[in-house]
């Protein structure tokens, strides 16, 4: 029965999306309009779901499989060791540092309504914003990273601006007034936010998760990568013979590549070495990777098409 | 410890690289015909044009040698320009790079030229990391206000608060994608779908040296107008900026670029040795 409703579901999504793609936004049947994907973003939440999900797992696969290592001190444990206390520090320092930068940007929570509600407000309801102002000041929620006099000093300043255009400057436009109130507020917020980030990059959170990225992650990911010069290097020294006709076509194609691309091959050989390094690609890579690339499209639609239609074996059997 | 061969190949490799990027070392690399397509496309833009440049920076730190001096270039090109420009990425591992290299360039062109001040919210907008690639990346080809669907940018900031986003309506009120990428599945949705059957944005790539063959893929056809060839791409694009800009005293990708031409010289010339070794082991054979 589960094999059943899961093939059915994975046959109406694929339906679902391949329809959502080729038909119009908008078209009519029988006289009635259909307006097909106007849930289409929402739709696309389960996806996001989904991704929520693999997380999960992927943790739980991670605390089973080297979890049991430890436990039974199986060769290897130190390392699965390691990669568990790696896990749940990075997790600690970044959930720490995400709750940090959260609450500190919902402190400023009441200022940006009141900036979303002038871009946002009819010219006519201006009037009302100043009820607003004195609702925030009455509230008296001060945003972090800026003292409370400045603060009030502020909203203060912002009503009298906003008195003296709506009853002395009449000939004021509604929409300058609002690009006015709306930069000033931008601008504050702003100037206190570069403060404040600067006070907060240096607490212990902070500072920790630029070691874990900065620091280590990143580096590491880097080295990871630049290895493979010295391994291809290597191996090209150690398996690159001219043993054949066609080694031999590849070695000159490679060289013509490689002196067509370095500022040496157009400094001291020839400065037409660039152009025929490009001939060589457009002329002769892009039709044969273009060939091979129809070949793997046409692989992924069957591939796809099995896949919607359940008709892989090793999926639900 | 025995020295061996690859212990050779190994520090020759080393040297290479790392003595013109240490010593600041940088020779006019060679032109590039992909490169001069981007960079013209770029410059033809008018000078503060009130519509805006998607710059989606796909890389993490294994590309970021060849990514990053890409990016710093055509975020110092729009800058100069005054042409507001957005970046985000559908890889997760961008997401510091998305934050610190505009920032990085807007202080290197006021270090430069004070005159040339440069500001988050004015000029650029962080929308930072989208999950679900091609999904995400449909609807927001489709929607009408991308302020609406977005909200807010990196910081929280709602989007309606930056001045910047008034280049960054929805899909028409963009010129131009620049994507840049070292994954071939990553740039292949960008250019699928950020698109509508009305309007498809003009773009531009940086691939990393792996992926340029698939890049000319695209660039023939006309789907992509240049594209950086890796580091050397990005150096000609230097180049290019260079001399429209004399005064620029800035080396982004040139030094890497020499450094790298170093080292594919070398490798020539170890294949050269390999093949000469396996020649003269070979006579060795046959004449005993």
């Amino acid at each position: 029965m589960i094999n059943f409703i899961t093939k059915v579901i994975t046959f109406i999504g694929g339906l679902y999306f391949f329809l959502e793609f080729i038909l119009p936004k908008k078209f009519s049947i029988f006289q009635s309009e259909i307006f097909f994907g106007k849930y289409h973003d929402q739709i696309s939440l389960s996806l996001v779901l989904i991704s929520c999900v693999a997380v999960g797992l992927g943790v739980i696969n991670i605390l089973t499989i080297h979890g049991s290592v430890i436990l039974s001190k199986k060769s290897g444990f130190s390392s699965s060791l390691v990669l568990i206390l790696s896990f749940f520090f990075s997790l600690f320092i970044q959930s720490a540092s995400w709750i940090n930068k959260e609450s500190h940007l919902s402190s400023w929570k009441d200022l940006d309504a009141i900036s979303t509600y002038v871009s946002k407000a009819p010219d006519t309801s201006l009037e009302k914003l100043d009820n607003n102002l004195k609702i925030v000041l009455e509230n008296n929620r001060t945003p972090e990273g800026v003292s409370k006099e400045s603060y009030l000093l502020f909203i203060s300043n912002l009503r009298k601006e906003l008195e003296f255009n709506l009853n002395t400057n009449k000939d004021i436009f509604p929409t300058s007034l609002k690009e006015i109130i709306s930069n000033k507020i931008s601008e504050f917020k702003n100037i206190s936010l570069r403060e404040h980030e600067k006070m907060l990059a240096n607490t212990f959170y902070e500072r920790s998760e630029k070691v874990i990225l900065n620091g280590l992650f990143f580096p590491l990911g880097a080295s990871m990568f630049s290895l493979l010069a010295f391994y291809i290097s290597y191996a090209a020294y150690r398996s690159f013979r001219i043993r054949s006709l066609e080694a031999a076509c590849m070695m000159l194609a490679a060289l013509l590549i490689i002196l067509g691309q370095i500022p040496q091959g157009s400094m001291y050989i020839s400065e037409s070495l660039p152009e025929f390094r490009l001939w060589i690609m457009e002329n002769l890579s892009t039709p044969a990777l273009r060939a091979i690339a129809f070949g793997s499209a046409v692989a992924g639609l069957s591939l796809s098409l099995r896949m919607w239609l359940s008709m892989d074996k090793g999926s639900f059997n | 410890m025995k020295f061996t061969d690859r212990h050779v190949v190994f520090i020759l490799v080393a040297i290479c690289l790392s003595v013109p990027i240490v010593m600041g070392i940088s020779t006019v690399p060679a032109p590039m015909k992909t490169a001069n397509k981007a960079f013209d496309y770029i410059e033809s833009l008018p000078e503060g044009d009130s519509k805006g440049v998607v710059v989606a920076l796909d890389f993490g730190p294994g590309t970021s040698a060849e990514n990053k001096p890409q990016a710093k270039l055509v975020m110092e090109h729009l800058m100069r320009k005054r042409i507001p420009f957005a970046v985000t990425s559908l890889y997760v591992l961008s997401t510091p790079f998305l934050k610190d290299l505009p920032q990085q360039v807007a202080k290197d062109l006021e270090k430069e030229n004070p005159s040339l001040k440069r500001e988050y919210g004015r000029d650029w907008v962080n929308l930072g990391y989208f999950q679900n690639g091609t999904i995400f990346l449909q609807s927001l080809a489709r929607s009408e206000d991308w302020i609406s669907q977005i909200k807010a940018d990196v910081n929280g900031t709602p989007l309606e608060q930056l001045p910047v986003m008034k280049s960054f309506k929805n899909l028409k009120s963009v010129s131009s994608l620049v994507e840049l990428t070292g994954l071939t599945g990553v740039f292949s949705s960008w250019l699928q779908f950020f698109q509508t059957t009305e309007y498809t944005p003009v773009m531009i790539h940086g691939c990393t040296s792996i992926t340029i063959p698939d890049a000319f893929i695209f660039f023939s056809s006309g789907q992509i107008r240049g594209f950086f060839e890796g580091i050397a791409g990005a150096a000609w694009y230097e180049e290019r900026i260079k001399q429209s800009y004399p005064q620029r005293v800035l080396n982004y990708a040139q030094s890497v670029n020499t450094g790298t031409s170093f080292a594919q010289l070398m490798i020539i010339f170890i294949i050269i040795i390999g093949n000469i070794k396996t020649y003269l082991g070979w006579r060795k054979k046959r004449s005993e």
